[in-house]
């Protein structure tokens, strides 16, 4: 009893930790920029000047609390994704969600105008249609079990979409829409303004919640079919809502800031080395530290240099390190 | 019972796009006619040019059926049209835009005849157009045009990305056409043009030339950010000989395209002129009064100072590496530099322009190009 | 949950895979007693897996009724059967290190809220559980890391947590060394003396013969004999079950199959 109930007394100040450090990351980002000297920003500038205000109020918030949100997306979605799959190498390009929603963002660029409205909404639809493909596909397939139907349904649709961006890329303008639709695939923030963060909070705060609220479930959908039916009856259903709410709340990001690799794949992975496999306190601590790992690297991507940087590019890049990092290690955690 | 069947018919298709993709393009036997004469080798005719890759081909005889590919085919066309010889020697042209050929037809109204290739030709649909000149705009060769020298089809690039480049491949074009003349007397428009810049920026040092923020827009940032363009593009190149000081250029980025910038950099930036180049899918007004409006933007020096400009263009930009970048570097010369440049007429300008380089009467420029030019930037 | 005994009883219970599949299980009839350790004995592909999933209530069987406590398994509400039955199954290979406890606490799921959380009574009901079979040492450990004798007394542990009345077991002993068999085979015992129903299926006829009270033959998806123990394991009828010709003999007072 003791042990159990320390056990949580001790995730809980973990909690604690991670959501201090979650409010110095943003805090700090808040002051971290390029105006009006490049990196640290002068607290003074707040009251002192009307164009740093502006900046930092209108610029720099919503886009440090867009980083955040999709850090907890893409994490959370992540964590879900890998128990509901069974798998700890699977993340939303799996399932035809990121690709979808490239290839509606591709096709909105070099066929429907280019225009952000529509860029987001075929985004989103797309990633929609490549769930629903997935599982249309996955039902119709008759090799394995439902875990290995589904994730050979995903790659297909996943293919699919893939093939059809690179397609569209092909046919685009490479003067004008292909230089538009790399840098898009590679993902960034840099077009964020309260009014995406208008569009995505009601999107993705009512999911994130529906992942943090079911978070104990998540363990019974990790079991072999047969133990989760023993121990709900309804699985299936559990299952669908939190596949519908990770898929939602991720294509509304990606549709605002592009395919954004890794993170989905690393921080539930990093998180489980912390407070170990129970759904109850990966879920929520992934949520943390996605944010976080986001939040800095968004802030890398649009202080380190003149230029921005794709955000795509640097999360894979950390994301590839410390997944080689973690793949060399692979100890089994026995807890003591 | 099912999976086998499926299996077989997939096995089918993938076979089938594999015999396709393995078709013989490539190295095909050459056949008899002009020979690509590699350097090195000897030639047999003193016909021979050095293009923008610096290769060296020599011709039998001039080029009559010219086909452009590749890159902006349009550049390509503009600059081959500013010889008498282009028109009847253009044979035919990839299509990359619809939009992109409202122009030769004016100067050219046989323009229609022209035979348009579809978007990304293989080398067999150049081919068959029989041409014995291959034009694209590259520096570096590109796939499409190794295939056809392999085929016995001579090709040759154009830089085009900057003045220099640009009257070298003048001169080419006047090697291809045999006219000389022709080339010198554009080589001297433009020239003229440039020594008129450059004397008129004598003697101004470099804390004396404003700071100037050249930046292409595409909406797709919204106001938050913005491109700016490479380190050796035309635009950068224009804003210089103009006069100006780009800000892009003291930054740690060496990039060689679209450089995305957030506004808290332009702010920081804070450039004394700010010229912008909307995506020419949007209203260019529209754009300008956009910036003009936005709360943050309009807090910037050049917003308040009212040194907020579009980029001019007509049917085509005037910031491209084409024939129009002369025009473009000699506007921005008179927003730049106002009270050194005050003799320059833009207006008439235009006008030789399109008459010594085109060949248009003014009163076709009034009517197609007049209209669409915002001499005043806004 | 007071546990009175559950009977469950088959009567012509047919079952096949889609409306054209073969028929896996025919007509099949037989009891199985409350408070008891029923064993499902007969070679591989007999359809006692299947059975155990229809008396989970996970395949929907076509013909007969299963009757649990008099009462139609059809008629109890999804809730009261996840209470009523637990299952153990075969293995449970999960590829993340979830730890001993975190995995029994799960037992506790038919009766929590949808979006509950485990609290104290849980986590009591869930000690007591890994004491009564005497894992206790094993709570954080992750399962990964256990042995498989290990992993099955904590799958039991589960079940127990889940305090259901009715427990199956699928093939509970079957890749077990000896001494772990044993400890299975005595937790198993154990569980039928707190009163649940036990039903594990087998392929070792000795398993059974070592606990069972009652045995269920199976051969081709039908019962050849449904009877307790003693009269149940004749040389005839194991024989005509596995399809080998054996020989029962009488040890320590139960009876023990050897084959030719």
């Amino acid at each position: 009893m003791s042990t159990y109930r320390g056990r949580v007394q001790s995730v809980r100040r973990m909690f604690l930790w991670g959501t201090l450090i979650a409010i110095v990351c943003l805090a700090g980002s808040f002051f971290l920029g390029r105006y009006p000297e490049p990196y640290l920003t002068p607290v003074t500038a707040l009251w002192d000047n009307e164009m740093a205000r502006s900046v930092l109020l209108h610029l720099r918030l919503p886009r440090i609390l867009a980083a955040f949100l999709l850090g907890m997306t893409l994490s959370a979605a992540g964590a879900v994704f890998q128990m509901i799959f069974r798998n700890p190498l699977v993340e939303a390009g799996l399932l035809g969600v990121s690709q979808g929603a490239a290839f509606g963002a591709s096709l909105a660029i070099v066929a429907l105008g280019g225009r952000t409205a529509t860029i987001q909404i075929c985004a989103a639809l797309f990633a929609f249609v490549g769930l629903g493909g997935s599982a249309f596909l996955a039902r119709r397939i008759r090799l394995g079990d439902w875990v290995l139907r589904l994730v050979l349904a995903g790659i297909a649709v996943s293919a699919l979409y893939t093939a059809g961006a690179g397609f569209l890329k092909y046919l685009a303008d490479p003067l004008r829409q292909l230089p538009d639709i790399t840098f898009w695939l590679l993902g960034g923030l840099w077009g964020i303004t309260w009014l995406d963060i208008g569009q995505i909070v009601p999107v993705v705060v009512p999911c994130l919640a529906v992942l943090h609220l079911m978070r104990w479930r998540l363990n019974l959908l990790a079991m072999e079919d047969e133990t989760s039916f023993s121990l709900t009856s309804s699985a299936g259903r559990e299952r669908f809502v939190m596949l519908l709410a990770a898929v939602a709340a991720t294509a509304a990001v990606v549709s605002k800031a592009g395919q954004i690799g890794w993170v989905g794949l690393i921080v539930p992975h990093m998180a489980r080395r912390v407070v170990g496999s129970d759904a109850q306190w990966t879920v929520p601590i992934s949520m943390l530290f996605g944010g976080c790992f986001v939040l800095l690297c968004d802030d890398l991507a649009r202080t380190l240099l003149t230029g921005e940087i794709p955000l795509g590019i640097l999360t894979s890049f950390v994301g590839a390190a410390l997944f080689l990092i973690l793949l060399m290690r692979r100890d089994i955690k026995v807890r003591a | 019972m099912r999976p086998p069947r499926l299996a077989r018919r997939g096995l089918a298709i993938v076979f089938f796009v594999l015999l396709l993709l393995v078709h013989p393009w490539g190295p095909l036997a050459r056949p008899a006619g002009l020979a690509a004469a590699k350097s090195g080798a000897p030639l047999p005719s003193p016909n021979e040019v050095v293009d923008a890759t610096g290769k060296k081909i020599s011709f039998a005889r001039l080029p009559e059926r010219i086909i452009v590919v590749g890159q902006g085919p349009f550049m390509s066309m503009h600059l081959l049209y500013l010889f008498p010889e282009g028109k009847d020697r253009l044979a035919g042209y990839e299509e990359k835009f619809k939009v992109a050929n409202d122009f030769l037809p004016l100067v050219d109204p046989r323009f229609s005849a022209k035979a348009a290739l579809a978007t990304n030709p293989g080398p067999e649909h150049v081919a068959a157009l029989h041409p014995d000149l291959i034009v694209i705009k590259s520096s570096v060769p590109s796939p499409l045009g190794v295939s056809l020298s392999r085929l016995g089809i001579p090709t040759v690039y154009l830089g085009m990305e900057n003045p220099d480049q640009f009257l070298r491949d003048v001169r080419m074009a006047g090697l291809l056409f045999g006219n000389r003349a022709r080339a010198e007397e554009i080589v001297q428009f433009y020239q003229a043009r440039l020594d008129l810049l450059a004397k008129g920026l004598a003697g101004v040092a470099k804390e004396q030339k404003p700071r100037v923020l050249v930046m292409g827009y595409n909406e797709r940032g919204g106001k938050a950010a913005v491109q700016v363009p490479g380190r050796s593009w035309t635009q950068t190149i224009q804003t210089v000989t103009a006069g100006g000081n780009p800000v892009w250029l003291d930054s740690s980025q060496a990039s060689e395209g679209w450089t995305v910038i957030n506004f808290e950099q332009v702010a920081s930036w804070d450039p004394d002129k700010i010229f912008i180049i909307p995506a020419f899918t949007l209203d260019r007004r529209e754009v300008l009064k956009s910036f003009k409006a936005d709360p943050q933007w309009r807090r910037l020096k050049a917003a308040r100072n009212n040194e907020m400009w579009l980029f001019p263009s007509d049917l085509f930009g005037w910031d491209s590496p084409e024939p129009r970048w002369i025009l473009g570097m000699m506007w921005l010369a008179t927003k730049i530099f106002p009270e050194r440049f005050s003799q320059i007429d833009i207006k008439e300008e235009v006008y030789r322009f399109f008459g010594t380089m085109f060949g248009m009467e003014r009163a076709v420029v009034d009517a197609a190009i007049m209209p669409l030019v915002m001499l005043e930037g806004r | 949950m007071t546990t009175d005994g559950y009977t469950i009883e088959l009567r012509e219970v047919s079952f096949g895979y889609g409306p054209e599949g073969p028929v896996v299980l025919k007509k099949l009839s037989g009891p199985i007693p409350a408070r008891s350790i029923t064993a499902l004995l007969g070679p591989n592909g007999s359809g006692k897996t299947t059975l155990l999933h229809l008396l989970l209530g996970l395949l929907a069987h076509k013909e007969g009724d299963i009757l649990v406590s008099g009462k139609a398994l059809d008629d109890y509400s999804p809730r009261d059967m996840k209470r009523l039955i637990g299952l153990v199954p075969q293995e449970e290979s999960i590829p993340f290190d979830l730890s001993v406890f975190e995995y029994v606490l799960l037992g506790r799921a038919p009766h929590l809220r949808l979006l509950a959380l485990p609290k104290e009574e849980d986590f009591k009901i869930a000690l007591n559980a890994l004491e009564t079979i005497g894992i206790t040492p094993l709570r954080d450990r992750s399962l990964p890391s256990l042995s498989g004798g290990e992993r099955q007394l904590v799958m039991i542990a589960r079940v127990l947590t889940q305090e259901s009345a009715i427990l199956l077991l699928d093939e509970p002993t079957s890749h077990l060394d000896l001494a772990n068999r044993r400890r299975v085979l005595q937790v198993m015992q154990l569980l039928r003396d707190m009163g649940k129903t036990v039903v594990f299926s087998t392929h070792d006829p000795n398993a059974a013969a070592g606990i069972a009270d009652h045995v269920l033959m199976l051969r081709d998806g039908s019962i050849l004999v449904a009877a307790p123990v003693r009269e149940a394991f004749t040389t005839r009828n194991l024989s005509d079950t596995y399809g080998v010709e054996v020989e029962v003999i009488e040890m320590r007072n139960r009876p023990m199959v050897l084959p030719f």
